[in-house]
């Protein structure tokens, strides 16, 4: 009985331990920095494209129309700041100030102030245009938008750093471990496997992902296909592969991802699902935004080795 | 790391984990609290989704309950019966509206201002249940010079870059399901608005998906006989419609 309660308290112990250096390890915040770049870019590019239909999603009278969307989000918490304007120039104006937002993001200047103002602009924008012209972009547009704030996603590959060194009498310290990095990160690859988690189970829900006539139904699609995959109709068991092999992947994500020996190929995997997206069925800014949120499981030396391109 | 005790059978010694650098115990446990309030909703946001999925696919999966009761009081038939499927959402995300107060999950009633207002509150089925036809809009707007325009979205002719075709792609493929009974007639209006138009015919298409028995004999995937109307709007200009007053109509010189 004793030996079982030491054993129960050293496992709760070795938990708690394992739970601390999950999330409060300090550590470099290179990977947090290459996502703000690559988030920012597809930020600053998600809403310029909103530019050229600005008043038609964004205008009280448009596609989605006030009272319309106000009745749609009724009961909810949703908020968004283009409840409050109805003058196209104000529209305009507040439009170009995000973009600036993003751009300034996106090079890292004021990171962290540009940062929470990022992610509360992306928030506006979609809840605007949800439900309706929303997709997977702006829900993960949003999500590591949101996480960004956590951390100094700023301390690496900026301008705020190059006006820093620019300002210090020597060379600049290196960019201190941090322990919001750390949280950043985690909350994105946490976030990411569940993405992945629920992605698999509502699959599960259907008839089509069991039997491997998935992923034909989707390149069938002519609305979706921006490259004609068609010809795989001659595959039907290749077809069948891939669909099983996405909805595997999927699911068990969240378990393979997380280890060294398996990463790499879960990582693989995500390139060539999204990849295939991006190019197959025309969603080049949802496949990129997936990718991105895969970056998070890149480990900080890599991050520099590639971008420092030091040994 | 080897044991420091004499006894070579003992156990060694646990390694003491690194702690420089950590915020204090009390910081980390109100910390942790959080995460684990955050962890928890964006957990049960996309699972209540894939709950609300199933009473969809199932709609009458009360029958459950009421028709099997009844027929075993009758006969031998075996109690259980599964309701029938319906066909699922044909929209790829269109099972992410979470509902109120959902599927028993009362955690996510407590979470759900913070989740909303964070965007959190949604799921994420991709091409879930099952990838389905597609959506369009086709419409035809009068004008009040007697012009007849006629146009049909998405339409990757008009709208470029490939983003903005896609947005409004998601206006067709939601129009059913996210926003029932509204988006058609409001699409309709603002067409009106735009077109300066006196009347718009507003139709919804479905465009269904080939086999690959149909591809493999040669069908185009845009072949007529895969688009058909399941619905239709008409609208006709009021004063509030026009955001300009409507140009009169000027007559041509007979030669």
């Amino acid at each position: 009985m004793k030996s079982a309660v030491i054993a129960t308290r050293d496992y709760l112990r070795g938990g708690l331990e394992a739970w601390n250096r999950f999330w409060f390890l300090p550590s470099d915040p290179a990977t947090l920095a290459l996502i703000r770049i690559c988030a920012g870019v597809m930020l600053f590019y998600t809403h310029l494209v909103w530019s050229l239909d600005l008043q038609a999603f964004f205008g009280p009278q448009g596609w989605l129309p006030e009272e319309v969307m106000r009745e749609a989000l009724r009961g909810r918490w949703s908020w968004s700041y283009f409840w409050l304007i109805e003058s196209p120039l104000l529209l305009w104006i507040v439009h170009l100030a995000a973009l600036a937002v993003f751009a300034a993001l996106t090079v890292g200047y004021y990171s962290r102030t540009m940062s929470v103002l990022a992610y509360g602009l992306a928030v506006s924008y979609v809840n605007r245009v949800s439900p309706g012209a929303f997709f997977g972009l702006d829900k993960v547009n949003c999500m590591l938008a949101m996480y960004l704030m956590l951390g100094p996603c700023g301390a690496r590959y900026s301008l705020d750093r190059w006006l820093a060194a620019r300002r210090s009498d020597g060379p600049l310290a290196e960019p201190t471990p941090s322990v919001g990095a750390t949280v950043a990160i985690r909350m994105i690859q946490l976030h990411m496997c569940i993405i992945y988690l629920f992605s698999g189970l509502g699959k599960l829900q259907g008839w089509s992902w069991w039997d491997g006539t998935a992923l034909w139904l989707a390149l069938a699609n002519q609305e979706y296909q921006s490259l004609n995959m068609t010809w795989l109709a001659a595959w039907p068991r290749l077809v069948g592969l891939l669909t099983h092999v996405t909805v595997f992947w999927e699911l068990f994500y969240l378990v393979l991802v997380w280890h060294r020996a398996w990463r790499p190929l879960v990582l693989l995997c995500a390139v060539l699902v999204h990849g295939g997206i991006a190019v197959a069925m025309g969603m080049i800014t949802f496949g990129t935004v997936m990718i991105i949120g895969n970056m998070a499981f890149l480990s900080p030396p890599f991050v520099r080795r590639l971008l420092e391109r030091t040994p | 790391m080897p044991s420091t005790s004499k006894n070579p059978k003992s156990k060694p010694e646990p390694v003491a984990t690194p702690t420089s650098g950590m915020p204090r115990a009390a910081i980390r446990a109100g910390l942790s609290v959080l995460f684990v309030i955050h962890l928890t909703g964006i957990f049960l946001a996309p699972l209540a989704a894939s709950v609300m999925t199933a009473y969809r696919i199932f709609p009458d999966r009360q029958a459950i309950f009421t028709t099997a009761q009844a027929e075993s009081d009758n006969n031998d038939e075996p109690a259980v019966r599964l309701p029938e499927p319906t066909q699922a959402a044909t929209d790829p995300e269109a099972s992410d509206e979470v509902p109120r107060a959902s599927a028993n999950l009362w955690v996510l009633d407590l979470l759900e201002p913070y989740l909303d207002i964070a965007y959190l509150n949604h799921g994420y089925n991709f091409f879930a249940p099952d990838p389905g036809p597609s959506l369009l809009i086709r419409y035809r707007i009068e004008t009040a010079d007697g012009q007849t325009r006629e146009g049909i979205f998405p339409d990757l002719q008009t709208q470029w870059p490939r983003l903005r075709y896609h947005r409004h792609f998601m206006l067709s493929s939601h129009s059913l399901d996210v926003l029932p009974g509204t988006a058609p007639n409001a699409f309709a209006k603002h067409l009106l608005r735009v077109h300066q138009g006196r009347r718009v015919t507003l139709e919804l298409l479905r465009h269904r998906l080939l086999s690959p028995q149909e591809v493999l004999a040669g069908k185009p995937l845009d072949d007529p006989d895969t688009y058909t109307v399941i619905g239709s709007v008409v609208e006709d200009a009021t004063a509030e419609d026009s955001e300009l007053p409507l140009r009169p109509v000027v007559k041509e010189p007979s030669p």
